[in-house]
């Protein structure tokens, strides 16, 4: 969470200025964008594409909507949107990395994906969406790295359609102590070992764990979500809280 | 770990493996296309949610959210897992939701288009097998099966008859159809003769009292 009263920020365990924290992250994902799936599945052992389909199972999502892939990059979760909203329906793939929406977008192409999505660069603090604009938002591990994710929220409320709701899936803080150890000692000593070896980038992967670890928790996201005016909020969490999903409406 | 989501995953792909091996499929999915069908199994831990597209995606669905499940569908079917499976005869649809025994809201043809799907599912299983062993191997395979499948059905008709034999020749514990025939022949001779001797007493008894 960043610091109001002056202009420094996190980045992982370090303080930066606010002013580099989006150039930094945008190093990180221009950096992973390349090996980006191939690292999901091998550091989740293939689990995220489980979050990921919890997260559409809660979405209500249905022929002919208009849905926001937030913070989509390599477009898996648009891939299924996709299908699912059909021709009558849109999605947008939006990111504010392009090596990672260049990613996303030649995926789509070669799974034959193109009629109803649009690829779109933008920073989640201020969408360039008309207001009441969309029926479903999703932001599926982007939130926690973007600098004010206050005005994130909020500008995600405006774009939203009444009745429309927000899915934000994010790493989050385990339910368990003794597990927690486990998965720290996972987070810090494992991941960035993996990321040398396959993507030949351990920095990236050390801020990945680090950033993890500054997140706000499941009910400080929650109370956020409460403050932008979301309603109905609530919390679930998987595989023992490393991963939460928040779902909230604009009514 | 999300087992709900590792199942359906499973489900889905098994389902769309199916429907790309018969061509006819695509003919069968457009009719659909668009769709979405929650089928709630009271059995089950969680409802499923087919969508329909150029494949079929499954989501589960948890009942903590089962207001929502009639206004978020095209068609939407609650029933226990017997039921469903008699819902496949579609003259009984007007009967069991008349006995309560499914409730149904939305478009009922789809339930029909659903069905069709994977009933009229037509796969040339020797051509999949050929695809991976060669055309010779699949077809010793595949003959192979089908002598199989005849000699099984052989035994399993030999071992009714044995039973049936036992039953009625031997055990004797159930009554060979021609003596249940004979018995039913004689009981209605006997209430014919029961109903003339009632006629014959009520007449007398009416003489009497004259």
């Amino acid at each position: 969470m960043s610091d109001s009263e002056n202009s420094t920020t996190h980045f992982g365990f370090k303080q930066v200025d606010k002013n580099q924290k989006v150039n930094m992250v945008a190093d990180v994902f221009h950096s992973v964008a390349g090996k980006y799936d191939l690292m999901n599945d091998v550091m989740s052992l293939g689990i995220h594409r489980l979050w990921k389909r919890f997260t559409i199972d809660c979405s209500g999502v249905r022929s002919g909507q208009r849905v926001l892939d937030l913070a989509g990059g390599t477009g898996d979760l648009t891939a299924k949107f996709s299908r699912i909203v059909g021709k009558s329906g849109q999605v947008v793939l939006s990111d504010i990395n392009d090596s990672m929406l260049k990613v996303g977008r030649d995926r789509l192409r070669d799974s034959g994906i193109v009629g109803n999505v649009e690829v779109v660069q933008a920073n989640a603090e201020s969408l360039p969406f008309p207001d009441n604009h969309f029926d479903l938002v999703t932001i599926a591990f982007g939130l926690r790295n973007v600098t004010d994710k206050d005005a994130a929220l909020r500008s995600i409320y405006r774009i939203l359609k009444p009745g429309g709701r927000l899915l934000v899936l994010e790493f989050s803080k385990p339910e368990n102590e003794n597990f927690s150890k486990v998965y720290d000692w996972y987070s810090f000593n494992v991941l960035p070992q993996m990321g040398k070896l396959i993507a030949n980038d351990s920095e990236s992967y050390q801020y990945l764990a680090e950033s993890i670890r500054m997140h706000p928790d499941q009910e400080t996201l929650k109370s956020m979500m409460q403050d932008a005016e979301f309603d109905q909020v609530e919390y679930f969490n998987l595989t023992g809280g490393i991963v939460a999903l928040h779902r909230g409406f604009k009514f | 770990m999300p087992t709900a989501q590792l199942l359906s995953s499973i489900i889905e792909s098994a389902l769309n493996q199916l429907l790309s091996m018969d061509e006819a499929s695509n003919a069968r999915l457009l009719k659909l296309e668009g769709k979405k069908v929650i089928v709630d199994v009271m059995e089950f831990p969680q409802a499923l949610a087919l969508h329909f597209s150029d494949q079929v995606f499954v989501g589960m669905l948890s009942r903590d959210d089962e207001t929502s499940f009639v206004k978020d569908s095209d068609l939407y079917l609650k029933a226990d897992l017997n039921t469903l499976l008699e819902l496949q005869d579609s003259s009984q649809i007007t009967r069991l939701i008349k006995a309560d025994k499914v409730q149904i809201n939305g478009d009922i043809n789809l339930a029909q288009h659903v069905a069709s799907l994977f009933k009229d599912l037509n796969i040339d299983w020797e051509q999949q097998i050929a695809n991976h062993v060669g055309d010779v191997a699949a077809y010793h395979i595949s003959s192979l099966f089908k002598k199989f499948k005849s000699d099984f059905s052989e035994f399993g008709q030999s071992v009714s008859n044995i039973v049936k034999d036992a039953a009625l020749e031997e055990k004797k514990i159930a009554a060979h159809p021609l003596l249940v025939e004979e018995f039913v022949t004689q009981v209605h001779e006997l209430s014919a003769q029961t109903d003339m001797l009632e006629q014959k007493i009520n007449q007398l008894s009416s003489q009497r009292k004259q």
